[in-house]
């Protein structure tokens, strides 16, 4: 979907925790999540600090969509 | 400009030549000319890597004369012609070609003419 | 003499549990389990399967090197002469897993390893090319044609025979370039492909263009303050109820909902239908997956100009390829159209 989406012109970025799959599908932004279950959270902590996990995710995907980029790239 | 319909268009060597393979058949197509291509493959000892430097949609008629890439065997030999100690060193050769038991393990390319442009042989190839 | 073969599973064909269980760390039982037995059973007095190595499929997902290291130990630990793994069927994490056991069992431990896929499984791109994958359906419902498959074809590499071709041996094709004798010289092949093509005539290619299937990066944004964002996610987050009944796994399509006026994807009104994963946390705090409640603040703080006011979701859950792209080029022509600027894509 990354990739159709991407066709049209419009930047991506992928938030997802099995990078190596992004990879060799081929998104060109990645942004690695938490985990499977809950990519943009954390339930073993407390829902301000998963707030702060979330946006230190997002803040990253920004960057990633703001960022030039020739290849792939994982913005870790 | 010669009123051809068709062309087989071949090459020497690889690499550079690709590029011209390539670049040949791609012109001769936006003519309006059919092409089949005849080339050799260095797709890797593993045959895993990409057998031309170049590659276009246009090129959907190749003819392979195999992988040139592709480790052979040859026993030893009672008698022979020439230097065996260059095998090493040749392209297709590597350190340990040439075995004690004067027997050779060296890539296809090593015999000249083995994978032949020019469809010579009746070697070809598949992607398994 | 009998062949000792290690068989490499996960945690819901070893009888652990389900995706609750997926977190499952890697375990080390002697025999065959589950699917083993099967295995066994193709086996007869030519081997044996001495050992199983079990890990759960988020466990690796997430862990892909430090797993992959005890796995082998482990596996190596009962000195096998050869590595089955899986069948994996569709299932995108266990296939990743099996691919990437699999590959590390040959190139470290050197001996011959098998596993099997459906085609459309991510772990085949990621690692046909160095082992072999046999080709097996879908589901769990081909395991009776998977395993024999499979089992000749680990009997074939322990012997050391030739390997055939993929029609012949059943695994999927891995893209390497095998030389094989024709019936006539290159320069008749050639002439006589020609002539077809000059008539018309179908005929087949020696050597298929290879076809890159990549998508060149676009732009990125210039002018992220003045930037309207897109939200959409293959994690499944959907109103709750899931009025449109996007399926669990296989999903054949995507909603479109509105999130004009919602802060929060809030417990009360989104859950996922996603069947892939443990939806606990998800159904908890959807947020956790589509991140509504901080896209929204940084909304309000002026990060970026607008979140566009629909998001998309579907279920990523052993997706046929061909529904994702289409869903993407429906999904982006849309965008494209109401003048969204960028896409966060969240996945499971």
């Amino acid at each position: 979907m990354v990739k159709a989406i991407e066709a049209t012109g419009i930047a991506v970025v992928h938030i997802c925790t099995i990078v190596p799959i992004s990879q060799t599908v081929g998104a060109n932004r990645i942004v690695p999540a938490v985990a499977i279950p809950h990519p943009l959270g954390d339930p073993t902590k407390s829902h301000e600090e998963e707030k702060m996990i979330r946006r230190a995710i997002l803040e990253k995907a920004l960057e990633a969509l703001k960022t030039p980029i020739t290849e792939q790239t994982v913005f870790n | 400009m010669f009123g051809v319909d068709g062309v087989v268009i071949s090459e020497e060597g690889f690499g550079n030549p690709d590029a011209d393979l390539i670049m040949n058949c791609r012109r001769a197509e936006k003519a309006g000319v059919k092409t089949v291509l005849i080339t050799d493959e260095y797709a890797g000892r593993d045959g895993a890597s990409q057998s031309l430097a170049d590659a276009a949609q246009e090129a959907d008629a190749v003819v392979t004369a195999g992988n040139a890439n592709m480790i052979i065997d040859l026993s030893p030999m009672e008698k022979v012609i020439g230097f065996t100690e260059y095998v090493n060193v040749i392209a297709g050769g590597f350190d340990g070609s040439l075995k004690p038991d004067g027997s050779i393990e060296v890539e296809l390319q090593a015999i000249t003419g083995a994978t032949c442009e020019l469809g010579f042989n009746k070697l070809g190839a598949e992607t398994w | 003499m009998t062949y000792r073969i290690v068989h490499y599973i996960n945690q819901f064909f070893a009888g652990i549990g389900g995706e609750e269980k997926a977190g499952t760390g890697p375990e080390s039982k002697d025999g065959a389990i589950g699917p083993g037995m099967a295995f066994k059973a193709a086996f007869g007095s030519e081997a044996e399967i001495v050992g199983t190595v079990i890990c759960g499929d988020g466990y690796f997902a997430e862990n892909m090197d430090g797993a992959s290291e005890k796995i082998l130990k482990m596996i190596s630990d009962f000195s096998p002469d050869a590595v089955i793994a899986g069948p994996a069927f569709n299932a995108g994490r266990y296939g990743t897993a099996c691919g990437a056991v699999s590959e590390a069992v040959s190139k470290k431990l050197g001996i011959p390893v098998v596993t099997g896929m459906y085609p459309e499984n991510p772990g085949v791109d990621m690692y046909r090319k160095g082992i072999y994958i046999v080709e097996t359906s879908d589901s769990a419902r081909g395991i009776k044609d998977a395993v024999p498959a499979m089992a000749k074809l680990i009997m074939k590499l322990l012997r050391a025979e030739p390997v055939g071709s993929p029609a012949d041996e059943g695994y999927i094709e891995r893209g390497v370039r095998v030389n094989c004798f024709q019936d006539k010289i290159g320069a008749e092949r050639a002439v006589d492909m020609l002539v077809k093509k000059l008539k018309g005539e179908e005929f087949r290619t020696e050597y298929p263009m290879p076809v890159f299937d990549r998508v060149a990066p676009a732009e990125p944004i210039k002018d992220m303050k003045n930037a309207v964002i897109a939200l959409v996610t293959s994690g499944g987050i959907v109103p709750k109820g899931n009025p449109d009944h996007i399926e669990a796994s296989s999903a054949t399509k995507y909603g479109t909902y509105s999130i004009a006026g919602v802060q929060s994807a809030d417990e009360v009104a989104y859950a996922t239908a996603h069947g892939g994963y443990d939806p606990t946390y998800a159904n908890t705090d959807p947020n956790r997956v589509l991140p509504i409640d901080v896209l929204r603040e940084m909304e309000k703080n002026g990060e970026f100009k607008k979140l566009y006011d629909y998001f998309f979701t579907t279920v990523g859950n052993g997706t046929p390829v061909a529904n994702a792209k289409k869903f993407g080029t429906e999904i982006g022509a849309r965008l494209k159209k109401d003048g969204v600027d960028a896409v966060i894509l969240t996945s499971t």
